[in-house]
């Protein structure tokens, strides 16, 4: 085992790791605020990647314009979703709720096989050059680098604006008590927008981050949504930093798997961290155990 | 579970219909009901865990997948007849059943849905992986008394036997100690367990009633289609039979049945508008969920309060904890 692999090995999972944190701070934010696990997450950021190649590259702008025209695209795409999919009925259990978007989940899948499917795979062009850097001895290329670098901009600003900003602060206190917040003035309704938008927003980032990396199909997203969910339970449900933790942690263990152990169990291995992990904190990592009164 | 002497008569009444059903319906239409029983027993299984304790089960395509590899390994491998394999194939499912059961059900709702989830997805790489369950192409069955002779007829009856087996056992549990106690860990697992109720007892009771008629629906699956392919189990599955039992109406007796009817009838008669069938499927599916959280078998109660004028869907506080 040389030490270059075991690099490349961190690197991959880091990597790999962001991806799935970036995905599961969209499922923990909106689990937080509205109690739905919000399934379709990844069809949302599969369905931006789409958008991107068949009409955002149409756009007269450069190739970062585009990106970013399709990243608010995306954003409205999750308002939406809040508008047609989950206001009806709002005092329908949670459970529903959460149903509701595996619904449509299944509906963004069968949309865009219909309508892009037959043609795939697609090549996402990348936001960044091809050419590999030399970082202390090891080749990294500048698309991982920019890569990396889009998530950490991006979770450390999600973190921040959660901390500091009045309409983090809100959400937080829906997140707590939703009738508590309604009742000293904050508009539920609202904050629940706002966290489908900026679910969308993030849909979307890793959807783009992701496309490029492979190629572009109606699959794309499906080995990414169960470890977002894995790096949210993983990390306590309810905590920004312990599902960047998850996450990270998650792409760690499934790169060393599959260099130690086989690339076949990188899939079971996961699962395994799962529940190893759960069996000795069934709160999560940075979870807290909810007591309940009765 | 509502159980009025009406929807038994009602479930007595189909069961009629359907055992004399194969005299006028052809073989496409037989098999049809076939596949809809086989998925509506997999559904009145976790219909208990998701109906009556809020657990929330994702991986049930899992456990149908043990019951039909189970079945096709012991029958093409060791040459083990029918019976036998059906009875390998519930042991088999109970033993996973604890095994997953024990450590996840310790965890809630969501969490319990990604471990059980997890757990599902795991089996699909694992026997997609392994060539002694057939790797990705999987498997033949051999030819099987059930489903050649007298043109399938013997697998149809064991179908419609199993089903209302299987929803006259559900039944009796709901309205048992059982029932009563998973209906008090629905609704508040702190106080139930404060009135004495063994949480992990009553919970892995429900779970394994699941993951048995999940293993005998997988067998009949396998026996009636002749073929066990990995991809009939993937992660889809245990998805769409979590939606069938929201669908048809969770924690209803005849719920299941309308769910698992619309899982497969659905796609089926929509074939033949060509790809517009899954947006079709999935315009449905999210219409009824959204429109009618009480699923189809609370959508005819919703109508009725809104013709007199209140309203049925529960409320929110009630239901969510």
């Amino acid at each position: 085992m040389t030490a270059t692999l075991i690099y490349a090995a961190i690197i991959n999972g880091i990597l790999s790791g962001g991806l799935y944190a970036l995905l599961g701070l969209a499922i923990v934010l909106i689990f937080r605020t509205t109690t739905i696990a919000n399934f379709a997450q990844g069809e949302m950021g599969m369905l931006s990647a789409f958008l991107l190649i068949m009409y955002a590259t149409a756009l007269p702008l450069p190739l970062w314009g585009q990106w970013l025209a399709t990243v608010l695209i995306s954003g409205a795409v999750g308002a939406l979703i809040y508008w047609l999919i989950l206001r009806p009925n709002p005092q329908a259990e949670h459970l529903n709720m959460t149903i509701r978007t595996l619904a449509l989940y299944s509906l963004i899948f069968a949309v865009v096989s219909y309508r892009w499917g037959g043609n795939e795979p697609y090549t996402v062009p990348s936001l960044f050059p091809a050419h590999t850097v030399d970082i202390g001895g090891i080749f990294v290329s500048v698309e991982q680098v920019g890569s990396l670098s889009v998530m950490a901009i991006l979770g450390v600003a999600f973190l921040l604006f959660f901390r500091f900003t009045e309409t983090g602060l809100t959400m937080r206190a829906v997140a707590i008590n939703p009738d508590i917040a309604g009742l000293l003035g904050i508009n539920v309704g609202r904050v629940s927008l706002l966290v489908w938008v900026i679910a969308g927003f993030l849909g979307g980032v890793v959807g783009l981050l992701v496309a490029p990396q492979s190629f572009l199909d109606t699959t794309l997203m499906r080995p990414y949504i169960l470890k977002a969910f894995t790096a949210a339970v993983l990390g306590g449900l309810y905590s920004f930093p312990g599902v960047i933790l998850g996450g990270l942690l998650l792409g760690l263990a499934e790169s060393f798997a599959s260099i130690w152990i086989s690339p076949h169990l990188r899939e079971p291995f996961a699962f395994l961290v799962l529940l190893l992990i759960l069996l000795v904190r069934p709160e999560g990592i940075l979870g807290t155990r909810h007591r309940v009164r009765v | 579970m509502r159980a009025s002497p009406a929807s038994l008569a009602f479930i007595c009444g189909a069961a009629l219909l359907l055992a004399i059903a194969p005299a006028f319906a052809g073989s496409y239409v037989r098999y049809l009901i076939v596949i809809w029983l086989i998925y509506s027993i997999s559904a009145v299984g976790l219909n208990l865990p998701i109906g009556l304790g809020r657990l929330y089960s994702l991986g049930h395509g899992g456990f149908m997948l043990v019951g039909a590899y189970a079945t096709a390994v012991v029958t093409t491998q060791w040459n083990w007849p029918a019976p036998v394999a059906l009875v390998f194939a519930i042991m088999l499912a109970i033993a996973t059943g604890i095994l997953v059961g024990l450590p996840a059900l310790r965890l809630r709702q969501f969490s319990l849905a990604i471990v059980t989830f997890a757990f599902g997805y795991t089996l699909f790489h694992l026997v997609k992986s392994f060539n002694v369950f057939g790797g990705p192409q999987g498997i033949f069955m051999p030819q099987l008394w059930l489903s050649s002779a007298f043109s399938g007829l013997p697998v149809y009856y064991l179908t419609l036997a199993l089903a209302l087996a299987s929803v006259l056992a559900a039944r009796s549990i709901a309205s048992s100690k059982t029932g009563r106690a998973l209906r008090m860990i629905g609704e508040n697992e702190t106080a139930a367990a404060s009135l004495g109720i063994s949480l992990t007892y009553y919970k892995l009771v429900a779970f394994i009633f699941a993951s048995v008629l999940g293993a005998v629906s997988g067998f009949l699956h396998a026996v009636a289609t002749g073929y066990v392919a990995p991809e009939t189990y993937s992660a889809e599955l245990s998805i769409t039979m979590f939606a069938a039992v929201m669908i048809g109406g969770k924690g209803t007796l005849i719920g299941p049945f309308l769910g698992a009817g619309f899982i497969v009838a659905v796609p089926e008669f929509a074939q033949a508008s060509q790809g517009l069938a899954e947006i079709l499927y999935a315009l449905l599916f999210l219409g009824i969920v959204t429109l009618s959280p009480g699923g189809l078998a609370g959508a005819s109660d919703m109508l009725r309060a809104r013709m007199r004028g209140t309203h049925a869907i529960p409320d929110k506080k009630a239901a969510a904890r």
